[in-house]
């Protein structure tokens, strides 16, 4: 049970604070509601960018590392299809340091060309690192494509190429933050030895003066429900064949997200899961097999994808997971893998809630959400789920025509 | 009116003072050591069982690393499934990591199933019998990893760098290989087994929510087996001939990255530089704000990060400074890093810059004193490299104490150009 206080400033920011009594740090963490699908199709990849433009300096302070490193803090981003996270941690007796310097680039950035030249390169490089000079690397741009037709989650949060990237000009970096980088859409939550006083006089001294701006309501196309399986073959220099199954599942808040979720840790969480035991080790299909699902906030992605031991056939192995997809449909699970999935569940949450900063990034992810509260009822969530309503989202998730597999398959020499 | 250019006062973190939270030194009855600690509000707990079963102790290569693989696949009670099934059952995961010089193996767990899970970790850690499907499975397998990771840069490059270190022979520097995956057999593994995961050579430590009772706990399960004592073997290896420093690889291509290595072998934890270097290399390229990070990715953006990283082992260990940089500004890339070293030798740090690295390092430090898991891991590497608890106060003592004159005299000793080996893999 975590405890929590909250207050609104009058400009709409929303404040969590959360104590803890025996550490001798503060977690500061700011989320912005912006992520990859808030983006323009044709301007791809700005989220991100846009992160990193966040270290480049803010309208009174030229440099944002250099002051916090002095106050024996670290740092850091990132950037996600749905929201954006900014997190410090730093002793206590400098927390007045994180609230001047996020206050400050909430106010304003220091817009250079400069700046946003060097990090247009850095981003480029950090897209060549993961998802081009990797094999495998644009898995997941095929597999977006083919499983969102008109959602923005059909595009990874890196971007869709990197045109987008080199191309962005410091007019449409200075629009995006004026869009979305504001107090009304911003969520603060504040960790550690703290009383709630100390850090709402903090919060009224440095984000108190920051205009509300514009509240941002986003419009965003919902993806209609897929009638009819989708496949797409890729051929690539890879040393084997991997496939990839992509079926669509119910948004964050929904009960079937939770079952959805339980399925995974049926299927291909673990070397005791089903895809596990059965693919790889009995019927060797696959070298390695993983199922898990994409945590979005709108409807998301249940997953299933392995590489095919060489010499075992890419369309044998796919019908292998179709036909354990359907066996989960037709049977559903026995109570024990129901209880061993609840059993994992509840041990993650337990070491997550370990260190501070996962928990103020957690509160304040939950008040994004719709309320901080929530982070408590997880549980109950997930204990709320029968194996009958597993069997019941299984049926409707896992239907064949729902379904999106991209074979990914090695370029014979 | 509310004046944003003015810093609010900080206290500087080299005021602080930092104590290592005490750990309690247990043996149980039959001699096993047990080292633990209680602290955190979770009810979560950690385990480690940390035999000396590294590379170092490998007679045939590769082994070590079959045997962490496979030790949970098969008892002479248990099947792989049924061993996983049980541990997952309860939400634990055991973790294997073979390393250069142990192969640790953690539990964790929520503390209220491990009475539950005990039983089945002391089967895995007295009795694998490593089936003969099983390997075959691993083998298949792992071989088809491999194939995966020599398509990367950075991994062929790590490769090359330690085998240019410590010599292709040596247990640091010798990488696997498929030949040498295939050439495994269900005795080798066996043998290694039976020498190197004895419980006569085990340290345990434990930390979390835990207290008397689940010491007792251990000791009931653990403390009651008469380990036969078992001599390990391990030679003594020479340092590699001397060899060609700079090397050029071009392992893909169509590659768009390098990976660059440049490395050269530096002293472990017992040095007396050891500490002055974890500082020196810090500034050097150890944080978001170091001099290679400024340079090479914040003003020239050739790179998406570039670290300086220290690697000790029992036996020896290196420095080495990596980045995966655009394929066309690989070598200016590498000229700028010399550049840095040089810098470093030529100028002493302005004390500004010295107190940023200082407060950075030991603000950081602070934060990993909190929580179980990062104190019990301060302790083990103490415990495992023979030191004491007074070895952590010198070291806060050098981070605090250091001068820019001592630093620049340790950069003058370590950062020669002709020291350092250098890999690049497009």
């Amino acid at each position: 049970m975590l405890k929590f206080e909250r207050f609104t400033l009058a400009n709409g920011l929303r404040v969590l604070v959360h104590k803890d009594v025996t550490t001798p740090m503060v977690a500061v963490n700011v989320l912005y509601d912006v992520g990859a699908r808030d983006e323009e199709k044709e301007r791809t990849g700005f989220a991100h960018l846009f992160e990193h433009l966040m270290f480049g300096g803010s309208v009174n302070i030229p440099e944002y590392d250099e002051p916090l490193q002095m106050a024996g803090g670290e740092n850091n981003a990132y950037t996600t299809n749905d929201i954006t996270n900014y997190y410090i941690q730093l002793p206590i007796q400098n927390m007045e340091t994180a609230f001047w310097l996020e206050s400050d680039r909430m106010l304003s950035l220091a817009f250079s060309e400069k700046s946003l030249d060097v990090q247009r390169k850095v981003v480029c490089e950090e897209f060549k690192e993961h998802y081009i000079n990797k094999p495998y690397g644009d898995a997941w741009e095929h597999l977006r494509e083919l499983a969102y037709t008109v959602h923005p989650y059909q595009w990874m949060t890196i971007g869709k190429e990197l045109k987008h990237i080199e191309e962005a000009q410091l007019s449409d970096v200075k629009a995006f933050f004026q869009k979305h980088y504001t107090p009304q859409n911003a969520v603060l939550c504040v960790a550690g030895n703290v009383r709630t006083e100390d850090v709402k006089a903090l919060a009224e001294k440095w984000f108190g003066p920051i205009p509300a701006g514009e509240k941002y309501v986003r419009q965003i196309a919902e993806e209609p429900t897929q009638t009819a399986a989708r496949s797409k073959t890729v051929m690539a220099d890879v040393p084997l064949d991997a496939l990839y199954k992509a079926w669509h599942i119910a948004p964050r808040l929904s009960p079937a997200y939770y079952a959805a979720d339980l399925i995974t840790e049926v299927m291909g969480s673990g070397f005791a899961s089903r895809l596990y035991q059965r693919l790889v080790k009995e019927r060797q299909l696959f070298s390695n097999i993983s199922c898990y699902h994409t945590g979005s906030l709108d409807a998301g992605l249940l997953i299933v994808e392995g590489k095919i031991v060489e010499g075992k056939s890419i369309e044998e192995a796919n019908e292998a997971v179709e036909r354990e997809m359907q066996l989960l449909t037709e049977q559903g699970v026995t109570d024990e893998e129901l209880q061993k999935a609840k059993n994992k569940i509840e041990a993650m949450i337990a070491f997550e809630d370990m260190t501070l900063l996962s928990r103020a990034n957690n509160i304040a992810f939950y008040e994004l959400l719709g309320d901080a509260e929530m982070i408590n009822q997880e549980w109950d969530r997930y204990q709320a789920v029968t194996a009958q309503f597993l069997q019941e989202t299984a049926a409707i998730c896992l239907r064949p025509e729902n379904c999106n597999t991209l074979f990914y398959k090695k370029k014979s020499a | 009116m509310l004046d944003r250019t003015k810093a609010p006062q900080i206290h500087d973190a080299v005021e602080f003072t930092f104590a290592l939270p005490p750990i309690n030194t247990r043996q149980l009855q039959n001699g096993i050591p047990l080292y633990w600690l209680n602290a955190g509000v979770q009810d979560v707990m950690e385990i480690d069982w940390v035999f000396p079963a590294g590379l170092w102790y490998e007679q045939k290569p590769a082994v070590s690393g079959a045997v962490a693989a496979l030790l949970k696949n098969g008892t002479s009670k248990y099947t792989a499934q049924q061993i996983n099934e049980a541990l997952e059952f309860y939400g634990a995961s055991l973790k294997v990591n073979p390393g250069n010089d142990n192969c640790t193996v953690t539990l964790y767990t929520l503390t209220k199933h491990l009475p539950s899970l005990l039983p089945m970790v002391y089967e895995i850690l007295t009795d694998a019998v490593f089936p003969e499907e099983e390997l075959a499975i691993y083998k298949q397998n792992s071989i088809q990893r491999l194939l995966v990771n020599l398509r990367q840069c950075e991994f062929v490059a790590n490769q090359r760098i330690d085998a240019l270190l410590f010599g292709e022979f040596h247990p640091y520097g010798r990488f696997t290989r498929k030949e040498k995956i295939e050439a495994l057999l269900r005795e080798d593994l066996l043998a290694f087994y039976n020498a190197a995961f004895n419980l006569s050579n085990v340290k345990m430590f434990m930390a979390g929510n835990v207290g008397e009772k689940e010491v007792n706990n251990i000791n009931e399960v653990f403390g009651n087996i008469i380990p036969v004592k078992a001599e390990l073997q391990s030679e003594q290896f020479s340092a590699p001939g001397p060899s060609e420093k700079k090397h050029r690889v071009i392992n893909d291509e169509a590659g768009v990255q390098g990976a660059i290595r440049i490395a050269s072998l530096f002293p472990n934890r017992h040095h007396p530089d050891f500490a002055p270097m974890v500082v020196l290399n810090t500034l050097f390229g150890g944080y978001f704000g170091s001099r290679l990070m400024s340079n090479i990715r914040e003003d020239k953006g050739y790179t998406y990060g570039i670290y300086s990283s220290l690697a000790p082992f029992v036996h020896g260990g290196s420095l080495t400074i990596h980045a995966e940089v655009g394929r066309d500004v690989v070598e200016p890339a590498v000229k700028e890093i010399y550049h840095e070293m040089e810098t470093l030798c030529n100028e002493p740090a302005d004390e500004e810059e010295l107190l940023l690295v200082k407060n950075y390092l030991l603000g950081n430090l602070l934060g990993d004193l909190d929580g179980p898991f990062s104190i019990l891991q301060r302790w083990r590497t103490i415990i495992l490299n023979g030191l004491t608890a007074q070895h952590f106060d010198n070291n806060i003592n050098t981070y605090k104490n250091i001068t820019s004159a001592e630093l620049q005299a340790l950069a003058q000793k370590y950062y020669h150009r002709d020291n350092f080996y250098e890999v690049v893999v497009i």
